[in-house]
C-alpha cells in the first residue's frame, strides 16, 4: 500500500474511532422492564456493555428487556453462557 | 524489555480487579469478562451480545479502532494472556510443525458467523457463538465452577467447549501461536489494522545479511525478510503479534555499529 494513502487512512481510522468513542458516550437507548413491559429506562450505551458482559439485558420480539431489577444495586455478575 | 515479563505483568493486572467496575471498556486481548477476576470486557462477548441486541456497539468498536490504528496487534503480543499461555505451551519439546497458509483464513469465517450473523440472528445467547466455545472461558469461568462446586454436568454443549480447548492446547504445543493464526476472532478483527497503525517495526533494507533469523525468531510465520528487504515495516502483516521478536532475533540490528556482515553458514 502507498504510504501516503497509508498515512491518510490512519488518520480516517483514527477520526472515526474517536468519532465511535464519542457517539457511544453520549448514546442511551430505551430499555424495557421485563415485568410491566411499559416502564423503561433510559440506559446509556457504557452500561449496555457491562450488561453485556453478564447477559443483563435480553431481546424479545424486537424489544430490548432488562433481566434485572435495576432499582437494587447489584454486586458484580457473572455471565450465564 | 522483556516481553515475557510484561505479559507475566499483564496477566497479573488484568486479573487483579479488587472494586471500581470499569469493564465498560473493552481490552483487545482473550479474557473472558464472566471471570470475577477481570477488570476489562471481552470485545468479543460484548460484540456477540450486541450482535443478538441488534444495535451497534460504537463504544466497543471505537475502542478496539483507536487501539488498532495506535498499536497494531501489539496487545496480542504483549499483553493478551491466551497468548501467554500458547507461548508457555510451544515451549513444551518434542515435534513442531507450521499451520498450512489457508488456516489463517478460518479465524474470519470465525468472526463473521459466530460472532456477527449467528447471534444476530438466532439471539445472544445461541449455543453457536463463539462464547460457547471460548477456550479462555472454559478456562478461567468453566474449570474454576467446576472446582468450586466439586460437580461436573456432562453436556452436549461442555464437551464442545472441553473438545475445542483440549484441541487448542494441543495444536499451541505444536505449532507457534497456532490459536492466534486460525481461530483468534479478536486477532481477526484488529488483523487489517496491522496496516494502518501508526507503531511500525523497522528493520533496515540496507543493513539486511539475509541471514533470515527475523523469519527464524518470528512466532507467526509472516516472514518479516521479505519486508524487511523492501524496506517496508515488517508488521505490516495480517497475521503479525507485533512482538519485535524478529528485531531481536536480526545480528545486524543488535549489533552496535550495524554494517553489514557476511551471513553466517
Amino acid at each position: 500500500m502507498d504510504k501516503t494513502f497509508n498515512k491518510y487512512f490512519a488518520v480516517f481510522a483514527l477520526i472515526l474511532a474517536l468519532a465511535f468513542l464519542a457517539v457511544g458516550a453520549l448514546r442511551t437507548l430505551k430499555i424495557h422492564d421485563i415485568e410491566t413491559d411499559l416502564f423503561f429506562h433510559e440506559i446509556p450505551e457504557r452500561q449496555i456493555v457491562i450488561d453485556a458482559t453478564f447477559s443483563g439485558i435480553v431481546r424479545k420480539d424486537g424489544i430490548l428487556y432488562s433481566a434485572y431489577d435495576r432499582s437494587i444495586k447489584q454486586g458484580r455478575q457473572s455471565c450465564p453462557t | 524489555m522483556k516481553r515475557n515479563w510484561v505479559q507475566y505483568l499483564s496477566l497479573i493486572l488484568l486479573h487483579s480487579s479488587w472494586g471500581p467496575q470499569i469493564n465498560w471498556i473493552c481490552n483487545p486481548v482473550l479474557s473472558c469478562h464472566s471471570c470475577a477476576l477481570s477488570w476489562f470486557a471481552c470485545p468479543i462477548g460484548v460484540l456477540v451480545h450486541f450482535s443478538g441486541y441488534r444495535i451497534f456497539p460504537f463504544f466497543a468498536i471505537g475502542t478496539l479502532l483507536l487501539i488498532g490504528v495506535l498499536v497494531g496487534r501489539l496487545f496480542c503480543g504483549w499483553v493478551c494472556p491466551f497468548g501467554l499461555l500458547q507461548d508457555l505451551l510451544y515451549r513444551i519439546p518434542g515435534k513442531k510443525f507450521s499451520l498450512p497458509a489457508w488456516a489463517s483464513s478460518i479465524k474470519y469465517l470465525i468472526l463473521v458467523f459466530m460472532v456477527f450473523l449467528i447471534p444476530f440472528f438466532l439471539g445472544e445467547l445461541t449455543m453457536f457463538s463463539f462464547c460457547r466455545i471460548c477456550p479462555s472461558a472454559t478456562l478461567q469461568v468453566s474449570l474454576p465452577d467446576i472446582i468450586s462446586s466439586g460437580t461436573v454436568r456432562f453436556s452436549g454443549a461442555m464437551m464442545a467447549r472441553w473438545g475445542v480447548l483440549a484441541a487448542v492446547i494441543y495444536f499451541a504445543i505444536k505449532s507457534s501461536r497456532s490459536f492466534c493464526k486460525a481461530i483468534c476472532p479478536i486477532g481477526a478483527l484488529m488483523a487489517v489494522l496491522n496496516y494502518i497503525s501508526f507503531w511500525k517495526i523497522k528493520l533496515k533494507s540496507e543493513t539486511c545479511v539475509s541471514c533470515l533469523k527475523c523469519d527464524k525468531s518470528c512466532p507467526t510465520d509472516v516472514r518479516p525478510s521479505t519486508r524487511a528487504r523492501n524496506n517496508i515495516p515488517v508488521n505490516r502483516a495480517l497475521d503479525c503479534i507485533v512482538c519485535h521478536d524478529c528485531m531481536k532475533g536480526c545480528p545486524v540490528n543488535n549489533r552496535k555499529d550495524k554494517t553489514p556482515q557476511k551471513a553466517a553458514t
